[in-house]
Formats: C-alpha cells, sequence, structure tokens
C-alpha cells in the first residue's frame, strides 16, 4: 500500500509564478475594512425598497391595502403586479426539453406559491420609511392546500401547485443504458435502499443586494448587484424587461459569497429594474436574512430509490436509480437542468458499471425554488453510489477500499464514457485512494476501531470517491441539454506603455482570489511579475461578453482564457523585441521584465518594447500597433476533478452524538495555480459538505416557512482538515487544471455517513439520513433494535 | 413626531457627532449616517458577527447594541486596526499570511472579534480561538486559516500546522 512520494511525483511542472503559494494581492482592502459590496453604494436621490412576502405557502390574494403605508412620510409608493404589466416572468435559463415551464413572476399575480414570494413593494425616501411602509401593507389572503415534499407532489390526487399543471411534473429525464434485469440476474445479488438529500440554504454571509439606477439623459439602465455571472445577467433582465441590452451595464462590485445562488436572476432584480425605469431614479435593496432563507433559492432536496446488481466479490454490474427532485414552486435560472443532468450523467461515479437505468422526476411542490447551490447535482449523485460502495463492502463484509478498487474505471480506459452520458477526462482512482489510505494510516484507524469496540465505543469509517465535472463544455453540447449559454470564456490581456498589465476576464470572483491566480497565470506568460499586472472583473461596460463564475470553472475556463491571450501578447512582445534586438524572435528569452536574445547580445526592457507597440517608433509598419489580445476560450469539452476523502467518526449510542474526528481529503483537480488558494477552496467546500452530512436543514415548518438559522457551521463544529493532492492534468485546457471549488461539498457527505453506518452497522443500522442530528441517529438505532427484536 | 438624539462617537480616533433615531442601531449608525462601510450586516440579529466592532476596547455585534447606547463611547473597526503609516496590524498580517479570509465580507468583523479575544487571552490554543470565535460566521473558509492565523498572531501556532504541502514559496 505505501507508495512513497505519489504526491509530489504526479505534481505537474508549474510555471515561476504559477504553482507559488502566493498570497492574495485583493486582502489589503478586506482587511482595512474597505472592499465595496453594493450595499456600501448609495447614490444621489436615492430610493429604497422594502419588499412586502407572502406568509402563506399557498394562497390567494384577495386584497392589497396600502393606504396607510402611503401616508407614511418619505413613501414614493407602493406597487403591486398591476403597476408592472408588460414584464415577464423571470425565466429559467436552463430548461431541459420537454420541461413544463413556470418562471417565477416578478411580483405575485392573485395566487402566491411559497413563503417569502414577492407580493408588493415599497419605495420610499429612506430604508427606515420603506420599512415602517413595508409594515402598514395589508394583504389579506385566501389560504389554499399545500405540498411541501417531491414524493407527496407526485401522488396521484396531490393539490396542484399550478392549476393549469395536472401531476406536478416539471420534467422526466432518464439515462443509461439499461439492462438491469440481466445483470440482475447474472450478479446474483441485489441491494437497495432509499436515500435522501435534505433541502439546504446555501446562507452567503452577505445576502443579496441590488441598486437599478436609470439614467433619462443617457437611457442607459446601470444595474449594481451582487451576483456570480454580470454578463448572463445582463442578458437576462434585457430579456424579461423588454430593454435593450446595449444599454444595460451590470455592474457587480465585490460580492461576500456566493455559492450558486448569486448566479441566478430573480423577481426582485426585475422589479426593482422596472421600477427604476418608470421612477427616473436609483431603486436600493439589501435582502435581509428572513428573506435570503425564504426568498434565496435553496440547494438539493432529492429522494432517491437505489438497486445495485452486484456479485459476491463486490463488483457491481449494474445500477438502477428512481429520483424525484424537488424544484420548488417555479423553475429557477438552473430550471430543471441540474437536478436531472448534473445528477444523472455522474450516477455511476468514478465506477465501470455495465448496466444503469437512471430515471429522475422533477416536481413543483410550494416551496422555494430549489437551483444551484455549491456542487449542483453532483453532490446528490455522489452521495448516492458513495453510499453504495460502502453499503455492498458492508453486506459482503468486504474492505470499502478493495471494493472501490474492484469497481474503478482504470487508468488506461481513459477517456471513459459513462452510459449515462458523461465522459471521465482523466482519473488514476488507485493512486490517489492510496495516498488518502497513506495519509489517513488506514490499518492503524481499523485497529484502533476494533480496540475501541471492544471497550463499548464506536468508531466509524467512511469513504468517499467522488468525482464530477468542471468547465462547462462547448455550445453545441449545451444546446443538446437546452443549457441557454456558451461554454466559453473571455480574457483580455493588456500591456501598457509603461509594461505594466491589465487583464480583463468574463469570470467573476466571489472570494475565489482570482486577482491573484489570474495574474500569477499572466505573469508566467508575460515574463513580468503579478503585482504588476491588474485584473478586473464584474463590469459588463468594460469587459467582454463571458459567462461568469460557477461550475468551477473560473480557474479552467477563465484562466485559460487568460493564458491564451496573454500568450499571444507575449508572442508579439518577443517579435518586437527580436526587432529591436536584431536576433531570431524563437532566439529572445524573457526574466523580470527584460529580453534578451539566448546567445547574449544586449538586453530591452518590457517598457521598451511596450513603448514601441504603442508608438510604431523603431518598428516596421507589418508588425501593427498595439499589445492587447482577447480570446473567447471555448472547451471542447468537461474535465473530471475527482478525490478520495476518508472520514473517522465516533457515535455515542446513547446520545447519538456524531464526533467527527478526522477528515481525510486527497483532491485530484489537475494542475494547480496557487495551492494556498486551492487549499482554501477544498476547507470551504469541506466545510458546506460536513455542514450537510451533520447539522444543516432549511428545516420547514408545518406551514411551510424556512428556519431563520438553517444551523451553519460555527468555529467549534468543525475538525481540523488533512488535505493533500494527486495531480493528473486534464487534456481538455492548456493550464491542465480541472476546477476544485465544489470538491469538498460534493465528497463529504457520504463520506460522514458512510463513517456513521459504519460504527454502528452492528448495532443493525442500515438507514441514516442526513443531517445526522442526535435525534435522528438515536431513532435509526432503536429502529434497528426493534428490528432485531422482531425477528 | 420623531424625537432625535445627538450622539457622539470616536469613530477609529475620529471624532463624529450625528443625530439618530432613538431605535436606531449602532450598526445603521456606522454605516448610514458615518458613512463607515467596514463592519458589515449579515442577519440583524446577533448570530452572525459581520457587525462586530469594538466598543471601547470590547468586541460588540452593533446590531445589538442601539446607536443611542454607544454615545461618547470609542469605537474601533478594521479599518482602525493598521498603524498610522498604514503598516497591518500583525493580526491582519497573520490573516494576510495565512489565507483566512476570502469574499472578505466577515473578515472586519472577525478581525475585531479576534482582538478582543487576544487581549483577553494573549496566548490562546486552538480550542480557546473555535470557542472565542464561535459567535462569527464565515461561510467560506472552514475556518481552520482564521484559527492559524488568530493563533500565528499570538505566536501559539505548531510548527508546520498550515505548512502548504508540495509550495514552494
Amino acid at each position: 500500500m505505501n507508495a512513497p512520494d505519489l504526491n509530489t511525483a504526479q505534481r505537474a511542472e508549474t510555471g515561476k509564478h504559477t504553482g507559488k503559494a502566493m498570497r492574495r494581492m485583493e486582502d489589503m482592502r478586506f482587511l482595512t475594512g474597505r472592499g465595496r459590496y453594493v450595499d456600501d453604494i448609495t447614490l444621489p436621490r436615492q430610493l429604497y425598497a422594502h419588499f412586502i412576502r407572502s406568509p402563506h405557502a399557498h394562497a390567494r390574494i384577495l386584497k392589497i391595502n396600502t393606504e396607510a403605508a402611503l401616508a407614511v412620510s418619505g413613501v414614493k409608493g407602493v406597487y403591486s403586479a398591476e403597476d408592472l404589466h408588460g414584464t415577464r416572468d423571470v425565466p429559467p435559463n436552463w430548461v431541459l426539453p420537454g420541461s413544463q415551464v413556470k418562471g417565477r413572476p416578478a411580483l405575485a399575480r392573485e395566487i402566491v406559491r411559497h413563503v417569502g414570494e414577492c407580493v408588493a413593494v415599497v419605495l420610499a425616501e429612506s430604508p427606515e420609511a420603506a420599512a415602517d411602509a413595508g409594515a402598514l401593507v395589508d394583504v389579506a389572503y385566501d389560504p389554499l392546500p399545500t405540498v411541501f415534499s417531491a414524493s407527496d407532489a407526485l401522488k396521484e390526487n396531490a393539490h396542484k401547485v399550478h392549476g393549469d399543471l395536472p401531476g406536478n411534473i416539471a420534467t422526466t429525464f432518464k439515462t443509461g443504458n439499461g439492462g438491469y434485469e440481466e445483470a440482475l440476474e447474472k450478479a446474483g445479488r441485489e441491494i437497495a435502499f432509499s436515500l435522501r438529500n435534505q433541502r439546504l440554504v446555501p446562507f452567503p454571509i452577505e445576502g443579496r443586494a441590488v441598486n437599478a439606477d436609470f439614467d433619462p439623459a443617457t437611457e442607459r439602465l446601470t444595474f449594481y448587484t451582487a451576483h456570480q455571472i454580470p454578463h448572463m445577467l445582463r442578458r437576462m433582465l434585457a430579456g424579461a424587461l423588454g430593454f435593450p441590452e446595449h444599454k444595460l451595464r451590470v455592474i457587480s462590485p465585490d460580492v461576500g459569497g456566493g455559492f450558486g445562488p448569486k448566479m441566478h436572476f430573480y423577481p426582485e432584480e426585475l422589479t426593482l429594474a422596472r421600477l427604476s425605469c418608470l421612477l427616473k431614479r436609483p431603486v436600493k435593496w439589501t435582502e435581509r436574512r428572513s428573506e435570503n432563507v425564504a426568498a434565496t433559492t435553496h440547494g438539493r432536496d432529492h429522494e432517491m430509490e437505489v438497486r445495485v446488481a452486484v456479485q459476491n466479490d463486490g463488483k457491481v454490474l449494474g445500477l438502477k436509480l428512481d429520483s424525484k427532485a424537488n424544484v420548488g414552486a417555479y423553475l429557477s435560472s438552473m430550471g430543471t437542468g441540474v437536478p436531472t443532468i448534473n445528477v444523472a450523467l455522474f450516477a455511476l461515479g468514478v465506477y465501470a458499471i455495465p448496466h444503469s437505468d437512471v430515471t429522475i422526476t422533477c416536481a413543483y411542490t410550494n416551496t422555494t425554488p430549489v437551483d444551484a447551490y455549491r456542487g449542483a447535482g453532483r453532490p446528490e449523485a455522489a452521495y448516492m453510489i458513495e453510499r453504495v460502495m460502502d453499503r455492498v463492502a458492508l453486506e459482503l463484509g468486504l474492505d470499502p477500499a478493495e471494493t472501490r478498487k474492484r469497481n474503478f474505471v482504470q487508468p488506461d480506459q481513459m477517456p471513459y464514457a459513462q452510459p449515462t452520458g458523461t465522459t471521465l477526462d482523466t482519473g488514476e482512482y488507485a493512486m490517489t485512494l492510496d495516498l488518502a489510505l497513506k495519509n489517513a494510516g488506514y490499518e492503524g484507524l481499523r485497529k484502533e476501531q476494533e480496540e475501541a469496540r471492544k471497550k463499548g465505543r464506536y468508531l466509524g469509517i467512511g469513504f468517499s470517491n467522488y468525482t464530477e465535472t468542471c468547465g462547462m463544455g462547448n455550445g453545441y453540447l449545451l444546446q443538446f441539454v437546452g443549457f441557454d449559454r456558451g461554454g466559453y470564456e473571455s480574457a483580455v490581456v493588456r500591456v501598457h506603455p509603461d509594461g505594466r498589465a491589465t487583464v480583463l476576464s468574463g469570470s467573476h470572483s466571489h472570494g475565489q482570489g482570482h486577482v491573484t491566480t489570474f495574474a500569477q497565470i499572466a505573469a508566467d506568460e508575460l515574463g513580468i511579475a503579478p503585482e504588476q499586472i491588474e485584473v478586473l472583473q464584474g463590469d459588463t461596460d468594460m469587459i467582454p461578453f463571458g459567462i461568469g463564475t460557477f461550475n468551477s470553472r473560473s480557474v479552467p475556463v477563465g484562466g485559460s482564457a487568460v493564458k491564451v491571450a496573454a500568450g499571444r501578447v507575449a508572442a508579439k512582445m518577443r517579435r518586437i523585441a527580436a526587432h529591436l534586438l536584431q536576433c531570431e524572435p524563437e532566439k529572445v528569452l524573457v526574466e523580470d521584465g527584460i529580453f534578451k536574445a539566448a546567445d547574449g547580445n544586449g538586453t530591452v526592457t518590457v517598457e521598451r518594447v511596450a513603448h514601441a507597440a504603442w508608438t510604431g517608433h523603431d518598428m516596421p509598419y507589418e508588425m501593427g500597433i498595439g499589445l492587447e489580445e482577447t480570446e473567447f476560450f471555448h472547451p471542447q469539452s468537461m474535465s473530471s476533478p475527482y478525490g478520495a476523502h476518508i472520514a473517522l467518526v465516533e457515535v455515542d449510542p446513547e446520545t447519538g452524538e456524531v464526533e467527527l474526528k478526522r477528515y481525510i481529503a486527497v483532491d485530484d483537480c489537475g494542475v494547480i495555480i496557487n495551492p494556498l488558494l486551492a487549499r482554501g477552496q477544498v476547507h470551504g467546500g469541506l466545510a458546506q459538505g460536513i455542514g450537510q452530512a451533520l447539522y444543516e436543514d432549511a428545516g420547514f415548518d408545518a406551514q411551510g416557512r424556512p428556519a431563520l438559522e438553517p444551523s451553519i457551521p460555527r468555529f467549534d463544529m468543525l475538525p481540523r482538515f488533512e488535505t493533500d493532492h494527486t495531480v493528473t492534468p486534464t487534456p481538455t485546457n492548456p493550464l491542465g487544471a480541472k476546477g476544485l471549488g465544489e470538491a469538498g461539498a460534493i465528497g463529504a457527505p457520504p463520506a460522514i455517513v458512510n463513517a456513521a453506518i459504519d460504527a454502528l452497522w452492528s448495532l443493525g443500522v442500515r438507514a441514516l439520513d442526513m443531517p445526522l442530528t442526535p435525534e435522528r441517529v438515536l431513532t435509526s438505532i432503536r429502529n434497528a433494535a426493534n428490528k432485531e427484536t422482531e425477528v | 413626531m420623531k424625537s432625535e438624539l445627538d450622539i457622539m462617537l470616536t469613530v477609529d480616533g475620529a471624532e463624529e457627532r450625528t443625530t439618530v433615531e432613538p431605535r436606531m442601531l449602532l450598526i445603521q449608525a456606522l454605516r448610514e449616517k458615518l458613512g463607515v462601510k467596514g463592519p458589515h450586516i449579515g442577519c440583524e440579529s446577533g448570530r452572525c458577527g459581520a457587525c462586530t466592532v469594538l466598543v471601547n476596547g470590547e468586541a460588540v455585534k452593533s446590531c445589538m447594541m442601539l446607536a443611542a447606547q454607544a454615545d461618547g463611547a470609542k469605537i474601533t473597526t478594521a479599518a482602525g486596526l493598521a498603524a498610522e503609516d498604514g503598516t497591518l496590524h500583525p493580526l491582519q498580517q497573520a490573516f494576510h499570511e495565512h489565507h483566512a479570509l476570502q469574499c472578505g465580507y466577515c473578515t472586519p468583523g472577525m478581525l475585531c472579534a479576534a482582538m478582543d479575544l487576544l487581549k483577553t487571552n494573549p496566548k490562546p490554543n486552538e480550542n480557546d480561538v473555535r470557542q472565542a470565535l464561535r459567535g462569527n460566521l464565515c461561510r467560506c473558509t472552514g475556518y481552520q486559516h482564521i484559527v492559524d492565523a488568530v493563533l500565528s498572531a499570538a505566536g501559539t501556532l505548531g510548527s508546520g500546522a498550515s505548512a502548504v504541502k508540495g509550495a514552494a514559496e
């Protein structure tokens, strides 16, 4: 098992700046309280908005009485759906072909379908006046029957969420190559169980925030918003508003965390843009936490039934998945795509399972719309297949690591087309698992477990060998699945006459540190220091059309665009330098801003080269003017990051408490641009994945109202993480980088639940749902005990 | 109808006078009346700690205190931690070195909470830090780098705890 220095041996070659743990250049303003977030921006003649929201999960609006609200000093007006006539519903942007589409109304018309839905909005001269008036808007409702879970919504005779849509089905998606029954016959053994991926509240510490500013003089709308994808928002907003896209400017300044929900287009955004155009004044709204948990999109909420056909040696021959996804009351931006494509395609994980049969049904319910949240579908898939692997091992009395090795897709099979529809580009799964086993001291852990059991303590070890996909592939493929976006990313690289450089990127950092990593990438190409490079994002007037930050795509796609554009600028700089040095361009070397001929005759500085480029002085006419290149990097296909995670837990069978004692993660995201920032991404993902496994739940009450605080992990609720990497470069982009932002959130939940079940297996516990609250664990132990006595 | 109160605050060394409604929270007075945008609003209910400032040297969640209660107080925010010449406070420098911030939204509050901890317990261990800062939420970092930064600033970080494996620096 000992494979020394797997990690360093496999580390791919990087440059002078890439691969280094450079400290972030953007830190200074945040550390000194000078970050600039949307709520920090107040404009002249500012109006403030306060939304009136439904307290009911389903109700008819009888009357909206605004009289008392309008009497409050400083109130400009109270607006409801009829004041916005002509405004379209907020449409989804990813619609699987054949879906029944119900977009989110800007303001509810007649019926509200989830708690927190916008019914009316007050605009006033101060936030206090808006809130005071908001409390006086009197809405009369007639409550209607409700349905909250996907499985209830799909029952015959379920209440209809939308009156014209019987059955509440948004879409049904099927994939796989079939043949499960034959596989079962051959394998001779079936393991079947159900799993639940609970609903989560993403909870960025900064909620959403908007400042919509229509200028009647220029007839331009400047739209400040805390967002992950400024250009896509511009397109979606312009379309719904009927506003010319070229006169709409989206500015997303510093963004206080995103995790998915800030890549969507929301009713509040449409309403505020419309009202700013109507009143010709800037309108500002900052989401309160109570609004955030009820109206900003949620994640997951997926119920699964899985059956696998397995041989006695642990080899899985077939998988059958029947799954129900809750999309909420309306389709949000990622619509029916995330719960189907992003789950079903990855249902077989990193395993060569010959036969599969996957069906996913998406159901409307009277709940907050569900959309992409860190991992977006891949956590649901990984949770299922990784629970399967540990379950197979436990049922057959095999080691879970060995069971995985018997099922892994092998390196010589790459690229490997899974019959569910995804292609794994790279992966040396056994190598990565071996490093995790080594870092965990696995043999010792099993001994420790055995010893502890003798003393009546219940330790458990759980595994997860997740995979996912990052950096969406080309536009043609996206069109095929109904995803109305391109899969490229933009970059402009401009070297100024003083030798410093600007990088414009269509990606948009909301904490990831692009200002530093993209500067490292450009610096290696240009031969200047990262500190001489400024990376700018988040302003659609300044930056070429981009797709934005989600799907862990910023480094693999956005970073690749920077590398390619910078490479072209660097090539021109070499041609100019060669002309000045009177040598061949191939002979020119550059380091630290100094060009020299390989055979040593003379040097020129980057400033000299840049001056020549921007003036044409000393240059032949054919050289052309300038040092600036634009790249729309468009990958052919996606990359497949993966990892091997191991969790060690101790469960107290008396109290039901689960203590996460150790968490060992080995991730493979291909080439790493900045190991320090990469580790930060892994930590953040793990915190959210551990949060899902142990603590978090949207926690609807009987009326369909989510909890104000869904148990977000605090300092004392998380262990110290043990992280490491293997490096298997992807051939899908010139960096060899795969993406890492979502890895921890995908890998952690199955590892931890598997560990808890491993701890309690001898007590007969088979079923255990997240989050692993003491109450739920105790119930599982009791149920298992009752079953034993029945037998 | 409204009775406004005159208050005086010393914010990061500068004396500020303003009028506030009796119900106005300290965080609102800082952000809206005085343009002090470092402390942020994350929950308005004392759960997240993004609004944490030092009031007369003690960490206070400024959404849990009325502006009028702070009349006459000395308020320090993240903007007031660095030296006059701009040199970062060792705690700020440690946050930078250990990559203890990502989106930066919780950071000003986190720094103030950690300042309070280091004042009352100059040599904390990891558990002390995790207990003392549990009132401040961060959704980006998973906390480990923040813990390392605080221990490092206190000089109690064990060697190797924060080394990035495989990274030549």
